[in-house]
């Protein structure tokens, strides 16, 4: 019989991490969930379709976000591959999604697999320019778009949510080393 | 000492003295000075000693090219050798001091190998010390390498931090004299991104360093009119300090940036940041570099380049002499004379090499036509010069110019081929340039400053159409071309005396001369036999002087002598700078397991396995021994129930209509009718038929399977797979997603570990035999509703389960069991105690799963399944892997059970030599199983599974041991599998 005086707890990659560095803010976003919707074999529009009925939110291309007032943001990271973000419920997060997509989509939760940590504020750009190979300045990585890149040897992605604020998403087994490496860039630069 | 050589003028800061110590004695500049210009000003002139005949030598140039003048910075474990006294920024507190000499600067012990140069010509140690051969290493190696050589490191650690970074731009330019900065303007305010990058602190190249005028105004106030425009610019960078060392693939730049090399503390920061830049248009600006002249005893302290000592006077008010001669080939030289004569500094001629020349002297200066420098006098500073009409004239400075070489060490990078330019007796870019990149000014030929302007307003024009900008060009500056005419002139014969083409690397006309008597014939070899260009200089000065030597010698042309190839860095790179932030225990990510805290706590001993850290065992208080801390594990486990985190197993989620199919192809036994709720062992094979990975395949649905791999090819094992999905079955609905970092996994095993699950499992979830038989998995939840998937499999060989949960739970989730196992007494077991119990289990793992192995080797051919095709089946069946005498994997034990067995050891039969002939397998894993109390083994060797019983050698050359071990059943814990099953 189950000991009901056992409780688990959980806790993000970063245990909530925040901190500000003169003007900038690296901060370690906690409450979300994350799901990968993939399209099943020849059921792009239909699944299109699905999404924007259940989620609120259109498929977005390569490269860009689509949002939706329900709260879900898709991430168009691959081909025929989209993560969902969105606030965390509880449970398991794919069933939320998968309930409303049914078999028009492959889903799995993805909400542990990575930490995403927001940076933010003025020297963003020099700080980021250290690790991320990309260029994301204001002419070429507008609001709204995504990437996939690595940092310091890490898997990554960067979504551009503000003008000096970007969403920086690792693998959160190795996330304490990817703080590391956004942190000692911004204090490279101060 | 006072700065008696500082002239009334120049681009220094005189409200700010500046304060550094040279060989420990203290002196003043200015900002703005340089090491060299300072010690210039300060009369100092014998800065260091050459590199093999430890000859006196002064500064010599005024930038990065300089040969001679390297000097050591800093002490302790931030000491520096090496660095060019021209290009360090003088900043307070600066320690320097001289390299090469034993004994003091002026009274070296060493210059006695001058005296024995004519033994030490080019290439003497290629023919001498050859016997006895031992002695290479052991005597005469120390001593060259003592007697010869530059500074020397610390040999501590480097504790100044580096960094590194990207950087993006339509636009590079690199060089920021008038060709830069023309087109950096033009660029810049046609909106294109541009970096503007130059080595040298101030801005401005040739422009800082000439009396001339542009757009009527003083050279270095147009210098700074635009760059006060383009720092306003948001859309340009303006990156001082900072060399563009090499140009690479498709645009591609490396830089190097000096952060805080140039203030008295780095406040924490980096000292210098590796820049990766990456271009859609590069313009090369680099501008040339002054050569000499060779002649007797060119290399005293005093003698200069012309340009150079132009430079410190216009540039850094310094004077380098204040008696001071020009011996030059072209009209460059003149102007030398012209602007210091201005200052009322006593030029005491102006030697042309030339027949004829129509520059005018300043008045009152004499002026000798077709004559030349024929020796110089003068032991630690020059005193005087003789001329070949036999004048011997007295002067503490000797200012040279054999004309000047364009810089195209960038062009050249991905192999472009110079060309010889007679008309101004320079290689220019040539053949195939780096991508993108387009050459301007000085550095493409176009060696006046008009010219130099006009060629980069032109080239930024079609560069800016290019990239589809409309600029609208700004007319040119308004300059006037200076007198350039130039002849080909190198050398002046010198008898016995050495005429010294190579400074830095103590190369003379003569050893160039005697490398071609020797059959050395390509310049490449001239290079590597003399050492003409080697050094931290890369022969900037020497290079175009030596293979002139060369052409004459050999009667070929220039063009038809060619140059060396060019290669990145154009100037020294430190190796911390390459390393950046990765050292130490940054040098690469760590991953952790979601329990990670947990172990920490609990006295956990870490294990790098591949980037994971995962804990290899427990120490408890008392065990003073790892084995101790193991056996303890294994036993625990084996007795009542241990608990492990597997969480690093590679664990993929396999989604999709033909799901199943997927497997069937992928794996060598069959999936396609494995029901729902169930697990299967697997075993993946290359296209080879070699095994490649092996791990666990449940069935979470009909289109749901969750795939386990090893903790090594997790990743290898995905990319497989993703290659499979996409190239070879693209017609499979199939979709594949790694969820190794989702979820947190346990192995839980032990006679108790069901007893200990069901205090954990939601009641609601029945995981007794009956229900959640061996090979069952299903999703349950935990501690009143957390979600989490059970898997009833076992690599230890007892009742197992693996359970996990999401990420976020694992380190409460380990607490947790441990806190249910209590009543058990349950351990917490790492990766060792995993390994005895699987060695004791006979369970395969990566020693066993090596790439050399196929499954009848592993005893598993029977998985391969004959009724379906899958990848490797076919070629598994090769006739060499199913022969009858072919390995198995088999137990091994010591036929003396004090003895524990070695991994790696081979066997051999008991009667037969250990040579690879007789070699019939290897001993694959070894360890100590606390439950039998004697050291076991798996293995590999010939027929085995034939073979129990019979006692052969295990030999193990490397170590020096061998022994006698017996064959056993790899089975050496409950063979019949009943624990596993219970």
């Amino acid at each position: 019989m189950a000991d009901i005086s056992l409780k688990l707890e959980a806790r993000s990659p970063l245990n909530g991490y925040s901190k500000s560095f003169g003007n900038l803010r690296v901060e370690e976003v906690t409450g979300k969930a994350l799901v990968s919707i993939a399209v099943p074999q020849g059921g792009n529009a239909k699944l299109a379709t699905a999404i924007k009925k259940q989620l609120g939110a259109a498929w977005p291309e390569i490269g860009t976000t689509t949002t939706s007032p329900k709260g879900y943001q898709l991430l168009g990271i691959q081909t025929d591959m989209v993560l969902a973000v969105f606030d965390h419920r509880g449970g398991l997060s794919d069933d939320l999604i998968r309930k409303g997509l049914g078999d028009k989509a492959y889903c799995t939760d993805q909400s542990d697999a990575w930490v995403m940590i927001r940076v933010a504020g003025e020297g963003v750009y020099e700080a980021l320019e250290r690790i991320c190979p990309l260029d994301i300045s204001e002419r070429n990585f507008a609001i709204g778009q995504v990437a996939r890149t690595q940092m310091e040897h890490l898997g990554a992605i960067i979504v551009k949510e503000d003008k000096n604020e970007f969403l920086l998403m690792s693998a959160s087994s190795s996330a304490d080393d990817f703080l590391h490496a956004i942190t000692v860039s911004v204090e490279n630069i101060l | 000492m006072t700065q008696e050589f500082r002239a009334p003028e120049g681009r220094i800061n005189r409200e700010k003295l500046v304060n550094f110590t040279f060989n420990s004695k203290r002196y003043q500049g200015y900002e703005g000075d340089t090491l060299a210009s300072a010690l210039l000003a300060n009369g100092v002139r014998l800065v260091g000693r050459s590199f093999k005949y430890h000859r006196p030598r002064g500064i010599f140039s005024c930038g990065s090219e300089e040969p001679n003048a390297l000097v050591t910075l800093g002490s302790g474990a931030k000491t520096e050798p090496n660095c060019r006294a021209t290009t360090i920024e003088l900043h307070d507190g600066l320690e320097a001091i001289s390299q090469n000499h034993m004994g003091s600067l002026k009274h070296d012990l060493l210059a006695f190998n001058d005296i024995l140069s004519p033994f030490l010509s080019a290439g003497f140690y290629y023919k001498t010390f050859m016997w006895p051969a031992k002695f290479w290493e052991k005597l005469y190696e120390p001593v060259i390498r003592r007697a010869a050589g530059l500074g020397a490191l610390s040999g501590q650690e480097d504790p100044s931090l580096y960094d590194k970074g990207f950087l993006h731009c339509d636009l590079l330019v690199i060089g920021s004299g008038p060709a830069g900065l023309v087109s950096a303007l033009n660029a810049g305010r046609a909106g294109a991104s541009v970096i503007l990058a130059d080595e040298d602190f101030l801005l401005g190249g040739r422009l800082q360093m000439e009396q001339m005028e542009v757009d009527g105004i003083s050279a270095s106030q147009w210098v700074a009119n635009t760059i006060s425009e383009l720092a306003e610019m948001p859309n340009v960078h303006i990156m001082p300090r900072t060399t563009v060392y090499g140009a690479y693939d498709h645009g591609t730049f490396g830089a190097l940036e000096r952060k805080t090399d140039h203030k008295k503390y780095s406040s924490g920061k980096p000292r210098q940041v590796l820049w990766r830049i990456y271009s859609k248009h590069s313009l090369l600006a680099a501008g040339a570099t002054e050569r000499s002249i060779a002649f007797a005893n060119n290399d005293r302290p005093g003698i200069m380049m012309a340009g150079a000592v132009r430079a410190y006077s216009n540039r850094f008010d310094v004077l380098p002499g204040k008696e001071i001669a020009v011996f030059t080939n072209n009209d460059d030289g003149w102007r030398t004379a012209h602007d210091l004569h201005a200052k009322g500094v006593a030029i005491k001629a102006i030697v042309d090499s030339r027949e004829s020349v129509s520059m005018k002297p300043p008045s009152g200066v004499a002026s000798f036509v077709d004559t030349k420098v024929t020796d110089t006098m003068g032991r630690h500073a020059l005193t005087s010069i003789s001329l070949s009409n036999g004048e011997n004239i007295s002067v503490d400075c000797l200012a040279v110019s054999g004309g000047w070489s364009s810089n195209v060490h960038l062009t050249c990078h991905q192999r472009g081929k110079p060309q010889w330019n007679e008309e101004i007796a320079s290689f220019v870019p040539g053949g195939e340039l780096p991508v993108g990149m387009t050459v301007a000014g000085a550095a493409n030929g176009q060696m006046t400053l008009a010219a130099a302007m006009k060629s980069a307003h032109e080239s930024t024009r079609d560069i800016l159409a290019s990239l589809h900008f409309k600029p609208k060009m700004q007319p040119l500056p308004k300059v006037e071309d200076e007198a350039s005419g130039t002849s080909c002139f190198w050398h002046v014969e010198s008898g016995k005396q050495r005429a010294w083409i190579d400074l830095q690397n103590d190369v003379t006309a003569k050893d160039i001369k005697q490398s071609h008597l020797e059959g050395f014939r390509s310049v490449e070899h001239l290079k590597r036999y003399t050492t003409l260009g080697m050094a931290t200089d890369q022969g900037k000065t020497s290079n175009m002087l030596g293979l002139a030597v060369m052409a004459e010698t050999s009667g070929k042309t220039i063009d038809e002598t060619g140059t060396t190839m060019f290669r990145p860095p154009y100037t020294p790179v430190p190796i911390g700078a390459f390393a950046g932030r990765s050292r130490g225990k940054h040098f690469k990510p760590v991953r952790k397991t979601p329990s990670h805290q947990w172990a920490k706590e609990n006295g956990a001993v870490f294990v790098e396995a591949g980037n994971w850290l995962r804990a290899q065992w427990y120490a408890k208080p008392g065990e003073t021994h790892w084995r101790e801390s193991v056996d303890r594990e294994v036993l625990a486990t084996r007795k009542s129930v241990g608990i492990c985190d597997v969480t690093t197993l590679g664990k993929i989620d396999v989604q999709g209509r033909d799901a199943a199919e997927f497997l069937n192809k992928i794996y060598a036994n069959a999936f396609g009718k494995l029901a729902v709720g169930k697990v299967r062992y697997g075993l993946m094979l290359r296209e080879d038929g070699i095994v490649m990975d092996d791990g666990t395949a449940a069935r979470m649905s009909d289109t749901h399977f969750v795939v386990t791999t090893t903790t090594a090819n997790a990743v290898s094992v995905y990319r497989h797979m993703e290659f499979c999905r996409q190239c070879l079955f693209p017609q499979m609905d199939v979709s594949l997603i790694s969820t190794t970092e989702q979820w947190a996994q346990f192995a839980v095993a032990g006679p108790n570990a069901r007893k200990l699950l069901e205090k954990v499992v939601d009641d609601e979830h029945d995981i007794s035999n009956d229900a959640f038989p061996f090979m069952a998995c299903g999703e349950v939840s935990v501690c009143e509703g957390i979600p989490a998937r059970l898997f009833r499999i076992s690599f230890s060989g007892e009742l197992a389960y693996e359970i996990a949960v999401p990420a976020r739970y694992g380190n409460s989730m380990m607490s947790v069991l441990m806190q249910a196992g209590q009543a058990f007494d349950a351990v917490a077991y790492g990766t060792e105690a995993l390994g005895v119990m699987r060695i004791e289990k006979g369970h395969a793992a990566g020693n066993e799963l090596c790439g050399t192995t196929t499954a009848l080797d592993l005893g598993l051919g029977r998985m391969v399944s004959k009724k379906k095709d899958s990848i490797g089946n076919i070629l598994s069946e090769r006739e060499h892997l199913v022969r009858e005498d072919c390995l198995n994997l088999v137990g091994f034990k010591p036929v003396d059970k004090t003895k524990g067995l070695q991994a790696g050891a081979h066997f051999v039969a008991t009667d037969n030599e250990p040579i690879m002939q007789n070699d019939e397998g290897w001993m694959t894993s070894v360890c100590h199983s606390p439950n039998l109390g004697y050291s076991i083994g798996l293995g590999f060797i010939k027929s085995g599974s034939k073979r129990f019983g019979e006692t052969v050698t295990a030999v193990d050359l490397l170590r020096g041991n061998t022994m006698d071990v017996v064959i056993v059943s790899p089975h050496f814990i409950d063979p019949e599998g009943e624990r596993l099953r219970g």
